[in-house]
């Protein structure tokens, strides 16, 4: 398959998951709940099923193990985002800044270790 | 990846003391826009967009580690601020680590199983999987921090 088509297959499949997940998240209950869905598999199914249906089970499990260190980065970075939007006085900005650049650290970290 | 159009309060603890723990509401359907699904579907598609990019580059290992890419966190809060939701977005801002927690669940589930079950199955189960870790942790932290809000309030 070629390349760009296999890009352009794993966003298309990528927006339809969020959307999937969006809709779930508005039905859940209270809202509190569906904020967990900030950080859910939305792009992840779609990737991995394209991984395996271009490739290999055993692609998916190696393109899986990254992700196991991508959601540790998550994890670190949303915890740091909660504590920054204590004062942050409502704004987004510092809060995906501290968050962006704590997931690329622990991400980069987390793969010069464990490779 | 949540929306509370009807929303604009500007507190920081959006939970009432008797609000039912968890539950659904079809009818909160009806609220979405198209504008704010065409945002989220973009920045879905943008983001396995860089994964995949990262993968034809450097291979599907470090390709796995953007599919948990913070930028559907980033969009929702950037969307509740927009909307000059404060409340909503410190759901989202409290929910993303309870969320992440059941990433690590779903990831370790995909490389448990996916040499082993058909595709549909394996990514089923790591859903559930995602789904059975958040809402455990979720009910765990209700369950600690009610209590101590109860307190608060009633001090105050």
């Amino acid at each position: 398959v070629d390349p760009w088509l296999l890009l352009l297959v794993k966003a298309l499949v990528g927006g339809v998951g969020v959307i999937a997940f969006t809709l779930v998240a508005r039905v859940v209950k209270p809202e509190r709940l569906s904020g967990v869905f900030c950080a859910a598999p939305s792009v992840a199914v779609g990737s991995l099923a394209v991984v395996v249906l271009n490739a290999s089970d055993h692609e998916g499990m190696v393109a899986a193990k990254g992700m196991v260190l991508g959601s540790i980065a998550l994890l670190g970075a949303s915890i740091v985002g909660a504590l920054v939007a204590r004062p942050a006085d409502g704004s987004a900005v510092p809060i995906s800044i501290a968050t962006g650049i704590t997931w690329l650290a622990i991400a980069g970290v987390l793969a010069a270790v464990v490779w | 990846v949540t929306s509370t159009a009807d929303r604009t309060d500007t507190g920081t603890d959006s939970s009432a003391p008797d609000e039912p723990l968890a539950g659904a509401s079809v009818s909160a359907l009806r609220g979405l826009s198209a504008g704010e699904l065409g945002i989220r579907f973009a920045m879905g598609a943008v983001a396995s967009f860089v994964a995949g990019l990262v993968a034809q580059a450097y291979g599907a290992r470090l390709g796995g580690i953007p599919l948990a890419l913070p930028a559907i966190f980033v969009a929702s809060i950037t969307l509740e601020q927009r909307r000059n939701s404060r409340g909503a977005m410190q759901d989202q801002v409290t929910g993303a680590p309870i969320g992440a927690l059941g990433m690590i669940a779903f990831a370790f589930t995909v490389v448990a199983l996916i040499e082993r079950l058909p595709l549909v199955a394996t990514l089923a189960l790591a859903t559930l999987a995602w789904a059975a870790v958040s809402l455990v942790a979720y009910l765990v932290v209700q369950l600690v921090c009610r209590p101590r809000n109860a307190e608060d309030d009633s001090d105050a």
